[in-house]
């Protein structure tokens, strides 16, 4: 499989006062195109600040991260707008679902992003919601929603754009164990329809049955990927 | 934000009251030293007909206005305005009569009343304790500086800014009612000649009697800024509603700006998804213009309302086209400017904060 995302050597610093702090310290990465990998560590060991920089937001202190072959360090901050904006999917463990919008606008979003007017979006989102089961809910606001059905809003939000590479944090953490088997079954047969790649933050053992492999990571660094059989 | 300058325009406005109400003359001649409509300084007799006389001059007529104080049925005085008016012509009289003829007033002793000096300030008090007051009447006797004064009319005038009562009678019984005074002629009103250019019928007066002369509005002009120099009012009052003005700036504002940072996390969201700059400027835009046309209107809405139940009241509140198109000035810097708060926070956002939970 061609890699969808190749990380070589990514070092990322933070200035903390006086002090240099070193969150990610030479990561070498590649995940394949289609593949589903899960980052999993202690919290503070640098999965969120990885995915931040694969994702584009946030930009390392070294090193190369290459998505579909583009060097993300190589956008101006327009391209890389426009570049997250079409290439990129977000799945956050605490939904963020806009609360003044309905869960087909929440849907639509992306679109709306990418320049689609506000009704062919919402439509195209009312159309996405019935692939996650949500079809009696289009017009309910998120507060009004459970928190896999939120969750559910926002896996819909995520892939409505077709985007190539979908980065989840901790997706199912919020979740018991048959809401988040739930929300992983619909991610995972959705993004291989649509033939996304998936990185995957999270402490929950439980899904690691979804992933493809498993970057078990510490203290800054990955120390080792392994399968989800030898993972369990 | 509107309310307090409204406050502040309609007491500035009061102070020329009496000068709208004469609406029928074009222009006042008077002692040069005179600074506002209530500083009497008299002029000799004959300047009324050396005034009459200058080309351009309709006609004039004598106005007299001064100060009196007239006892109550209760034994107390009350200190009143006394305007006389030309006898002849009754030019200078009340424009509206609530009660009473108008043609009364050559009736011997006759008095005019205004409605707040009659309902309030003249009214005889209530034979019971703490009964309303009895309003003054037509045919009602008053004793001014000693002398009797029958009413035989309640006038309709403008709240003036001292709110003392009203009394109109003729030129030559105001006379009679003052004390003796070596000048009489407090004011003459003059009406230009149909076509003639009042600025220049004004500078005419002036070169030939040495008088000051000015047209209605100069002459509200120079009784506001009298009491915008010589009174406490505009910094006293001024600060008051300056600060009036910056709380409600500081609401308005803050409001807003806090708006945008209860929404900080969505902001973010919207930048991780790839939403352009220019996208959340226009958004935010969008957004303060329409809080700012929504407060604005609600605010218009509450503000005009409060004027029309306090028109025929005491509070002084006045809310001119000039005064609503300051507010909304007002408003739209200060939405400007938490916009540009807002905007400075927005940009400045790291999408990072989208996968902090």
């Amino acid at each position: 499989m061609k890699a969808a995302v190749s990380c070589k050597n990514l070092i990322k610093k933070f200035n903390n006062g006086p002090n240099e702090i070193t969150i990610l310290h030479g990561i070498n990465l590649e995940v394949k195109s289609g593949e589903l990998l899960i980052l999993s560590g202690p919290s503070g060991c640098g999965k969120t600040t990885l995915i931040s920089i694969i994702a584009g937001i946030l930009t390392q202190t070294s090193g190369i991260c290459e998505v579909y072959g583009q060097n993300i360090q190589d956008l101006s901050p327009p391209a890389l707008c426009d570049f997250r904006s079409k290439i990129i999917g977000f799945v956050f463990q605490s939904y963020n679902l806009l609360p003044t919008l309905t869960a087909a606008e929440n849907v639509g979003l992306p679109l709306m992003i990418q320049g689609m007017g506000h009704h062919d979006a919402t439509n195209l989102g009312k159309e996405m919601l019935q692939k996650v089961g949500l079809e009696n809910h289009v017009n309910a606001f998120s507060s009004t929603l459970s928190g896999g059905q939120q969750q559910r809003v926002a896996i819909a939000r995520a892939l409505i754009h077709k985007p190539r590479l979908i980065v989840c944090d901790e997706p199912t953490s919020a979740l018991d164990r048959e809401n988040g088997h739930l929300v992983m079954t619909l991610l995972k047969d959705l993004a291989i329809q649509e033939k996304c790649s998936l990185i995957v933050v999270t402490h929950d053992a439980r899904i690691y049955s979804f992933a493809d492999r498993i970057a078990k990571m510490e203290d800054g660094r990955i120390l080792k990927i392994v399968s989800p059989h030898e993972a369990l | 934000m509107t309310q307090q300058p409204g406050v502040f325009v309609g007491l500035m406005t009061r102070t020329f009251g009496f000068i709208k109400d004469v609406a029928l003359p074009d222009i006042w001649v008077m002692d040069p030293m005179v600074q506002f409509i209530d500083d009497n300084k008299p002029l000799p007799a004959p300047t009324l007909y050396q005034v009459s006389s200058i080309e351009g001059v309709a006609w004039a007529k004598p106005l007299y206005k001064g100060f009196i104080t007239a006892r109550l049925s209760n034994g107390t005085f009350q200190n009143c305005n006394l305007i006389g008016i030309d006898s002849a012509t009754l030019i200078g009289a009340p424009p509206v009569l609530f009660e009473g003829k108008l043609s009364d007033l050559r009736q011997p002793d006759a008095i005019l009343v205004n409605q707040e000096g009659a309902l309030d300030k003249l009214a005889e008090t209530s034979p019971f304790p703490g009964g309303k007051k009895i309003p003054l009447q037509i045919g009602q006797r008053i004793e001014l500086n000693d002398h009797r004064a029958v009413v035989v009319g309640i006038a309709k005038t403008s709240r003036t800014f001292q709110s003392q009562p009203i009394i109109f009678t003729t030129f030559e019984r105001a006379l009679e009612f003052s004390p003796p005074q070596r000048q009489t002629l407090t004011f003459i009103l003059v009406k230009a000649k149909k076509g003639e250019d009042l600025q220049s019928l004004c500078k005419r007066i002036h070169t030939l009697t040495g008088l000051a002369a000015y047209t209605s509005d100069q002459f509200k002009d120079l009784t506001v800024k009298y009491y915008l120099k010589y009174t406490g009012i505009p910094i006293n009052f001024g600060i008051s509603v300056f600060l009036g003005f910056l709380v409600g700036a500081a609401i308005a504002g803050q409001t807003f700006y806090n708006f945008t940072l209860e929404n900080l996390r969505y902001f973010g969201v919207l930048k991780a998804m790839g939403i352009s700059n220019k996208a959340l400027f226009l958004m935010i835009l969008t957004q303060a213009l329409f809080v700012a046309f929504l407060g604005y209107g609600l605010g218009l809405g509450i503000t005009c309302l409060c004027a029309i139940l306090t028109h025929e009241s005491t509070l002084a509140f006045r809310f001119p086209y000039a005064l609503m198109f300051f507010s909304l000035g007002g408003i739209l810097l200060i939405s400007a400017l938490s916009a540009f708060l807002s905007l400075c926070q927005v940009f400045k956002l790291d999408p990072v904060i989208v996968f902090r939970s």
